[in-house]
Order: structure tokens, then C-alpha cells, then sequence
């Protein structure tokens, strides 16, 4: 399955990119390799994983030990591009 | 006595004799990395407090309190934070961002002494094989300079093999701490995943990142991984002590298994497999029992990998937007800066596994790919299991070529085949060694791979030190 340009705009939208009309024959290109590289999956059966028991385990952290308000504020705010009155300052998200 | 090249032991034997102090050593290191450094460009930031951790470290040797990481020269991979330093992933989005706290192994090295020399250069946000697509220019392989030192971990590994540092800690998602310690003729290890904490580490793909010690010996990344490879409740996936205490894999290792079905693929050079049968030898020599063994699904792992790593990657990237941190384009608004910033601020191939990891988690897609990807990922697993009831270590090599020049890799697929052998370890969550091999005519490395059990580490440290001492 070929990949259009039409898809690439899609994704990238979705992605937050903007591609050049001149990259978008490019990138369809490698696209296009990529995903018939990975489509080798489709052949393959996974039989029977009900037995799969994962030795590593995700745990729920407790919300205690809060730290101080305001206690990591300076760094934090040092990093951002534009502060205002101790608030980082963005667009218009409305 | 030559100072860089001491062992990690025999550098805290000399500390604790006083036949040198810390300010040599770190001034020996000092040296060669500004010799080379200009040329192999392995480090893009040597840190300006070193006097401090060189006075801290020798306090510790003097008062009995050193361990045995303290007064190591350490060189730390761009996607792992220490306070205060810039930490960018190679990148040009995080070219200002200064962390504002230490990763856990950060934490666990400073405590011990270790001197964290500066920060190694890197394929942008971890997505390379060969370090080309840094956005602070190439770096080279030491053994020769027209060649790729491998990626993501290209600065790391070349800053030991030039003698910038003694150990350098590396990332290692689908082989980027192992496949750069091959190329670079040096050691790599790739833990257990969940055995050391990512805390700190930038997150590329959640379920296969690990961080790992690139060092000059096996002996010397067992060292490295012991003081790092603790549990920490920063990461909730980070394994606790009662597992790890219930754990009964031992170091014993009797039988060791091939992968044949692996080995017959296109593309792998034959000097390679010529050395690794030259490998297999010496190891039956040794009084190992090689065997050939099946794991129907490695020869898929490359795919379920491309497909699961760009998809996690894409949520992991989605926070780089330039709101919080970083470069930020400003645009006229809202959407126009985040596509103004992200266009402008990733790299080409970030910005193709972004939109694949994207494109692979799409309504009508998800399934096809992430879900069959996950579901195949644990049929690997479950086959690893099975197999290591009969062998204690798998072997291939660790890469299907020796290091490749500068630009030969152009074609993104070419590019990710450079994983073949070493995805497989991080696909499973099983841990993996790189060991030097032997060189090949025109003295590039080659590397003996080695994939142990979950938890399985003392395993590859038994082999890889006996392989190491008859090469």
C-alpha cells in the first residue's frame, strides 16, 4: 500500500509538524519503506500469550509527602521562555 | 604507571596507596579529552565544576569513606539530567534547557564520588544508529575517523574508547549503548529493563529504555551496574529489592545457545560471521556446550520494534513544545508555535519516527500494529523463557557490520538494521553484553553479543569476563 502525500499531511498535522510541499514526496518515500517493513507483522500468528506474566510491575504512588508550594518554582520558571509574575506566559489557548 | 589505563579496581587501589591523587587523574583525563576532543567531538560540554567534585572525591579517599566509584572519571550521555547542566538530547529544542534536578543514577554516583567529567554528544533524542543525526555535528569513532563511532550512545562510547573517561553511561532502547560499544572496541551493557531507575533519564520509548555503562572491561561495568542498578521509588517501574531478593538466577554458565535462524538473514557482512564463529570456537575451547537453538519470533523483533519504539516516542516527544522549557518559535497562536517550534526545533528523523509513531497509533492502525506489536512482544518473551530453561546465554554478534562511514547509511530502513541482533534484549526485557571480538583487516572492532535471563546479569559478567580474557 502505497503512502500518499495526502497521509503524510494527516499525520504531520497530527504530529504538530509542518512539512514542506518540496519534503512531502520525501518523506512519503521513506514512509512508504518503513511501514512495508513493519507490516511483516501481519503474517505473523501470536498463538497463545495467556500464560505471559510480566516480572516488572507499575504501582500506584501515594500523593503524601507534598512538598512546599513555591519550593521549585525558580528553577522551574528559569527554564521557561517567557514568564510573567511568576507564571509562564503562552498564547491564547481560548 | 599509566594513569588511563587503569581498571576501575586497580584506579581505587592507587587512591587508596597515594601513589596519585584525584586532581592527577581528572588532569590526565583533562588532557586527552582537550587533545581530541576537537576532532572526535564526544563531549559537548566538559563541566566547570570539577575542582569541587575532585576535592569532595579526594576527602572521601582520605577520611576511608571511598567506594569504589569515587575519583572514577565519568562521561554522562545528553538525555540524562544533572542539576544545573544543560541537558539537551543532542538537540536543537532543549539547546537552553537546564535540568532542575539530578537523575536517580546521578544522585547514586555524586553520593559515591564519581567525577561526572561532562556530557557526551548523542543521536537527537536517542534516535539514531550512528550519531549523524546530532544536532551539534557527528561524532567520530576513535579507531578510525572516517567511520561512525554507532549510536544513540556515539559520544559515550567514543569518549572511553579516545581515553576521554574511564566509565560513561550510556541509553540503550533497541542496542544504543551495545551497538556503539562494538563499533568503538569497547564494553557495553545493557541491564535488565527496570533494573536501573530512569528517573531523569529523558524518556524515548517507556517500555524498552534502559540505562547502561559503557566502560574498557566487563569487570568494570559490573562495577558500574552494582552501584547503579538499585531499586528507587522515583520510578515506579524500577524493580524493588524483594523481587530482585527472590530472584534465583545464579552466575552459572554451562550451556550457551545460537540463534541460527537469526544469523542466516540478509545483510550481515561475512567478516562477521566469520568472527563470530571464530567466537564460538573460542568459547568451545573454553569448555562451554554451544548449541543451536530456535526463538521462531527474533527474526521479527526489528518490526515489532520499529513499530512499539516511534509509538511511545511520539507521546514521550509530545511534551517538547516549547511552552515550558526549551526554544520556543512564537507564533500567532496557539498552533502555529507549537507547529512553528516542533518543525523547526526536531530533526528529520525524529520528526519521520514522530509522525510513524503517529501514524502507527491512528484510528484504524492501532490495532494492526501497536496491539499485534504488544501481543508479539510477549510471544518473544515467552520464547526467551522457554529457551533459557535449556541455555544460560544466547550469543550472536552484536552487529551485522563493523563500524560504516560517515553518511553510508542513508536509507532510513539500511539504517535500522544496524539493530538486528541487539533489539531482540530490549524487545524481551532481558539484559544484554557487548564484549570486544577481534578486529577486522583494516582494525575495526567486532562484538561478541551475549543475552541473559531477566535478572541475569551475573550470568553475562561470568562469560564476558572469561570470553574478554581469551581474545
Amino acid at each position: 500500500m502505497a503512502i500518499h502525500n495526502d497521509q503524510i499531511k494527516k499525520v504531520a498535522n497530527m504530529s504538530r509538524l509542518r512539512i514542506d510541499e518540496g519534503e512531502l514526496a520525501g518523506f512519503a518515500a521513506d514512509f512508504d519503506a518503513i511501514i512495508n517493513y513493519i507490516d511483516q507483522i501481519s503474517s505473523v500468528d501470536v498463538g497463545d500469550i495467556s500464560s505471559f506474566q510480566s516480572r516488572t510491575k507499575n504501582v500506584m504512588r501515594e500523593d503524601d509527602n507534598a512538598y512546599e508550594v513555591g519550593e521549585f518554582s525558580d528553577d522551574i520558571l528559569a527554564n521557561a521562555p517567557d514568564t510573567k509574575d511568576g507564571y509562564i506566559k503562552v498564547n491564547k489557548v481560548l | 604507571m599509566d594513569i588511563l589505563n587503569l581498571d576501575i579496581q586497580k584506579l581505587g587501589q592507587g587512591y587508596k596507596n597515594g601513589d596519585y591523587k584525584v586532581v592527577d587523574v581528572v588532569a590526565a583525563y583533562k588532557k586527552n579529552i582537550t587533545d581530541k576532543n576537537d576532532d572526535i567531538n564526544a563531549f559537548l560540554e566538559i563541566f566547570d565544576d570539577l575542582d569541587q567534585q575532585v576535592e569532595r572525591a579526594q576527602k572521601m579517599i582520605d577520611e576511608g569513606n571511598a567506594t569504589q566509584m569515587t575519583g572514577v572519571p565519568v562521561a554522562v550521555k545528553d538525555n540524562i539530567l544533572i542539576k544545573d547542566h544543560i541537558s539537551s538530547a543532542a538537540s536543537h529544542i532543549l539547546k537552553t534547557h537546564k535540568a532542575t534536578y539530578d537523575a536517580t543514577v546521578i544522585v547514586i554516583l555524586k553520593e559515591q564520588g564519581a567525577i561526572l567529567l561532562g556530557r557526551t554528544n548523542m543521536d537527537e533524542f536517542a534516535m539514531g544508529s550512528s550519531t549523524e543525526t546530532s544536532y551539534y555535528g557527528a561524532t567520530k569513532n576513535p579507531v578510525d575517523t572516517s567511520r561512525v563511532p554507532g549510536g544513540s550512545s556515539g559520544g559515550s562510547a567514543s569518549s572511553v574508547a579516545m581515553n576521554g573517561a574511564l566509565v560513561s553511561l550510556g541509553s540503550d532502547t533497541g542496542g544504543s549503548v551495545r551497538q556503539p560499544a562494538s563499533f568503538c572496541g569497547v564494553v557495553g551493557l545493557c541491564p535488565t529493563y527496570a533494573s536501573v531507575s530512569r528517573h531523569g533519564l529523558m524518556a524515548m520509548a517507556s517500555s524498552l529504555d534502559v540505562i547502561g555503562p559503557i566502560t574498557k572491561s566487563v569487570a568494570d561495568a559490573e562495577i558500574v551496574f552494582n552501584a547503579i542498578g538499585k531499586p528507587d521509588t522515583n520510578d515506579s517501574t524500577c524493580i524493588s529489592q524483594a523481587i530482585r531478593d527472590e530472584d534465583t538466577t545464579n552466575g552459572e554458565v554451562k550451556k550457551i545457545g545460537v540463534p541460527r535462524a537469526l544469523l542466516a538473514m540478509d545483510g550481515i557482512e561475512t567478516e562477521v560471521l566469520e568472527n563470530f564463529e571464530a567466537s564460538l570456537e573460542k568459547l568451545r575451547s573454553a569448555g562451554y556446550e554451544v548449541v543451536d537453538i530456535e526463538l521462531p519470533l527474533i527474526t521479527y523483533a526489528l518490526p515489532i520494534y520499529y513499530i512499539i519504539q516511534p509509538a511511545e516516542a511520539s507521546s514521550n516527544l509530545a511534551r517538547y513544545d516549547g511552552v515550558r522549557y526549551g526554544v520556543r518559535k512564537e507564533g500567532e497562536n496557539l498552533l502555529d508555535t507549537y507547529l512553528d517550534t516542533k518543525t523547526e526545533g526536531f530533526g528529520k528523523e525524529v520528526q519521520r519516527r514522530i509522525m510513524l509513531g503517529t501514524y502507527v497509533l491512528s484510528h484504524g492502525y492501532y490495532d494492526a500494529y501497536y496491539n499485534k506489536a504488544t501481543s508479539l512482544r510477549k510471544k518473544l518473551r515467552m520464547e526467551f523463557d522457554e529457551v533459557f530453561k535449556q541455555v544460560d546465554i544466547v550469543v550472536t554478534p552484536t552487529t551485522p557490520s563493523v563500524a560504516f562511514k560517515f553518511g553510508e547509511k542513508s536509507d532510513p530502513v539500511a539504517m535500522y538494521m544496524s539493530d538486528i541482533f541487539t533489539v531482540p534484549a530490549n524487545i524481551a526485557s532481558i539484559p544484554a553484553l557487548s564484549v570486544p571480538s577481534g578486529n577486522n583487516n583494516d582494525g575495526m572492532p567486532f562484538g561478541l553479543h551475549m543475552i541473559a535471563p531477566f535478572l541475569g546479569e551475573a550470568k553475562l559478567f561470568t562469560l564476558g569476563k572469561d570470553f574478554e580474557s581469551r581474545v
